[in-house]
């Protein structure tokens, strides 16, 4: 690929799509729900996401829609029929809805990394209904530079990772998201009596039952992240004992130096050890860092769920003391 | 938003029989947002292509009794006027529909939009269109959204919604081109005002649209919160609450119903609301429960930095060996 770079850093959504993607993953809540956003990019490297839509079915995990053949004629075929009505839209990117950090999948990172490679400024809007009902939480990320990198050269060991300076802390950048509006539209929510305000968003007991479950997704990805530690574990086990195997023979080899030396015959090379032993392979670390990216996103979530549940809490028994 | 009041519910005419009454009435119409802004964002091209119509199809779905509309989604379709005729390419609306409808499966046409001042014979023309056919609203009445954004001088002012529900007048007996084909085309429509709200679809997505729209007075529209939220709840339930005790101080007893609503909350009150000291034990034993999770999921996102770091280090060691 000739342009690796992004060079398109911010996102304008027009509050169309905004609404209507929010409803659609929020009113299908618990299922998850993808969609593609189309637009076009401007001079300025700003990327204006002015349609949406989403995919016909609900997906089985965070990504599954996006590469699917389903998913992607779908995709085709809407974006055609767009075209036809003289709109000049092109693919952007997608949104994906999920709770928390469980949409750090291997396919959703996978169809992204691909789908960057083609266009390097591609995106996925994220949302997050983990405080569904409560509040909105929608971010916009890319793969970094560095797992790019990695990925185009399917490198992924420590050294490389090192190398790299990659780790789960940057796995992905995340994007600014403006929202833009036309001026009528604009003109429209001016003049509008504001609405009620939402006074679900205030009730204590409605929200109990989401911290049990981004308990029970850590849980699980903790699992994951253990099978895979396990295996890394048993290699670096192995290479401990391949080590000392040449330490010791290196050691040896010291001790027959110094005999053939007394004795004045040729030392024996060193470096021999390089041809007889064989350093097991170190597994790919791919695995872990999505892991690790997950679980410090859920737990994140879960510690502000926690200040926000004792803040509550508090304040109730605060005042208990007064009555 | 207008309120029900102002309109005269007429017995609403069936599109089968032209102008054969139905029973039913009380009909109207909910707007989801973001079908309201799709709208205007469609109906902003007619600005730009200086008057050129433009109209869309309404998506969404009817109550049982045919008499709620809910305009959930939108998209535009092409058309072209010429003289007293308007050629509508069904074909776009027949893809895009069946395309929605793959993603949509419960929702169906309800009818069409534009912008318009006037009611005129092209209106008949278009509502027509979308009266008749399988992929249409049929077998039930076509509803017409208008939104106005001019005023008298030409000038562009707040967009005004309009809604209406069409039945058929007079014997059918124009011919007009529609589409590719030519059809026997009914003319004549009576356009009936019924009542228009705009709604939202979920309280996730109210809280987004109330976001919104400060945003637009404000100029800044926030996507990601973070705890400063919370604060403005506790604010919330805080002006309530006094609000709630002025009422009651002052005396007055107009609102008997959440006066006896208030009583019968106190007197249904469990038992254990009575015992604070139990109740502030129950709320401290919460309370170290919760930071107990906080402690150990601290711990877990520690470990997996910690072995982060390690993995690295120990990468680097094995460089050197």
């Amino acid at each position: 690929m000739s342009d690796q770079t992004s060079s398109a850093n911010t996102i304008t959504i027009s509050s169309s799509v905004l609404l209507s993607l929010i409803r659609h993953t929020s009113e299908n809540y618990p299922s998850l729900f993808s969609g593609a956003l189309l637009g076009f990019e401007d001079d300025n490297g700003v990327i204006d996401v002015t349609h949406g839509f989403p995919f016909p079915y609900p997906d089985q995990y965070e990504g599954g829609s996006l590469k699917s053949r389903s998913g992607a004629q779908y995709q085709k075929d809407i974006l055609e029929n767009f075209k036809k009505l003289g709109y000049g839209i092109e693919f952007q990117g997608w949104f994906q809805s999920t709770i928390s950090g469980n949409f750090v999948t291997s396919q959703l990172v996978e169809a992204l990394a691909q789908q960057q490679l083609a266009n390097a400024n591609s995106f996925i809007i994220i949302h997050d209904m983990s405080s569904i009902g409560k509040e909105v939480s929608l971010k916009a990320l890319r793969l970094s530079q560095g797992f790019m990198t990695a990925y185009q050269d399917g490198k992924w060991k420590s050294k490389d990772l090192e190398h790299l300076k990659l780790s789960y802390f940057n796995i992905f950048d995340e994007l600014n998201v403006e929202v833009k509006n036309q001026a009528l539209v604009n003109l429209y929510l001016a003049n509008l009596k504001s609405t009620e305000p939402e006074l679900d968003i205030l009730n204590l007991a409605s929200h109990q039952t989401s911290t049990g479950q981004l308990l029970e997704s850590l849980y699980s990805q903790i699992d994951s992240f253990n099978y895979d530690q396990n295996n890394f574990n048993y290699y670096q086990r192995q290479l401990q004992k391949e080590q000392s195997k040449i330490n010791q023979w290196k050691q040896q080899r010291k001790l027959e130096n110094l005999e053939r030396v007394k004795k004045g015959d040729k030392e024996l090379d060193t470096e021999e050890w390089k041809t007889l032993f064989r350093l097991p392979n170190e597994p790919s670390r791919f695995n872990n860092m999505l892991h690790s990216h997950a679980i410090d996103v859920l737990a994140d979530d879960i510690l502000k769920k926690c200040d926000e549940e004792l803040t509550k809490s508090s304040v109730i028994e605060r005042k208990l003391t007064l009555a | 938003m207008s309120s029900d009041n102002s309109f005269m519910h007429l017995v609403r005419p069936g599109v089968s029989a032209p102008a054969a009454a139905s029973t039913a009435h009380n009909a109207q119409v909910k707007i989801h947002t973001p079908a309201m802004l799709s709208i205007l964002e469609i109906v902003s091209k007619q600005i730009i292509s200086s008057n050129k119509r433009i109209i869309g199809t309404l998506l969404g779905s009817r109550s049982e009794d045919g008499n709620i509309f809910e305009i959930m989604d939108v998209f535009m379709v092409p058309c072209n006027e010429t003289g007293d005729s308007i050629a509508i390419e069904d074909q776009t609306h027949k893809t895009l529909y069946q395309l929605y409808k793959k993603s949509h499966p419960k929702q169906s046409v309800l009818g069409w939009f534009g912008s318009s001042n006037t009611i005129d014979s092209t209106t008949s023309l278009i509502h027509d269109f979308y009266s008749k056919g399988v992929d249409r609203a049929y077998p039930f009445p076509a509803i017409h959204l208008n939104v106005e954004y001019l005023n008298n001088d030409n000038q562009i002012v707040a967009p005004k919604v309009t809604t209406y529900i069409g039945a058929a007048v007079g014997k059918p007996a124009t011919t007009a081109q529609i589409g590719w084909n030519t059809n026997v085309a009914t003319n004549s429509y009576i356009f009936t005002p019924i009542p228009n709200q705009l709604i939202n679809g979920t309280t996730t997505e109210k809280i987004a649209f109330n976001n919104l729209q400060q945003g637009v007075i404000t100029n800044t529209t926030n996507l990601h919160q973070d705890l400063s939220y919370l604060s403005q709840q506790l604010e919330k339930v805080d002006s309530n609450l006094s609000e709630l005790i002025n009422y009651i101080d002052s005396g007055k007893s107009d609102n008997v119903d959440l006066l006896r609503l208030l009583s019968n909350t106190l007197l249904n009150r469990p038992q254990l609301l009575s015992n604070i000291e139990e109740l502030q034990k129950l709320f401290r034993d919460h309370n170290q429960d919760v930071i107990m999770v906080e402690y150990l999921t601290k711990a877990v996102k520690d470990q997996i930095e910690l072995s982060a770091r390690l993995t690295a280090a120990s990468g680097e060691n094995k460089y050197e060996a």
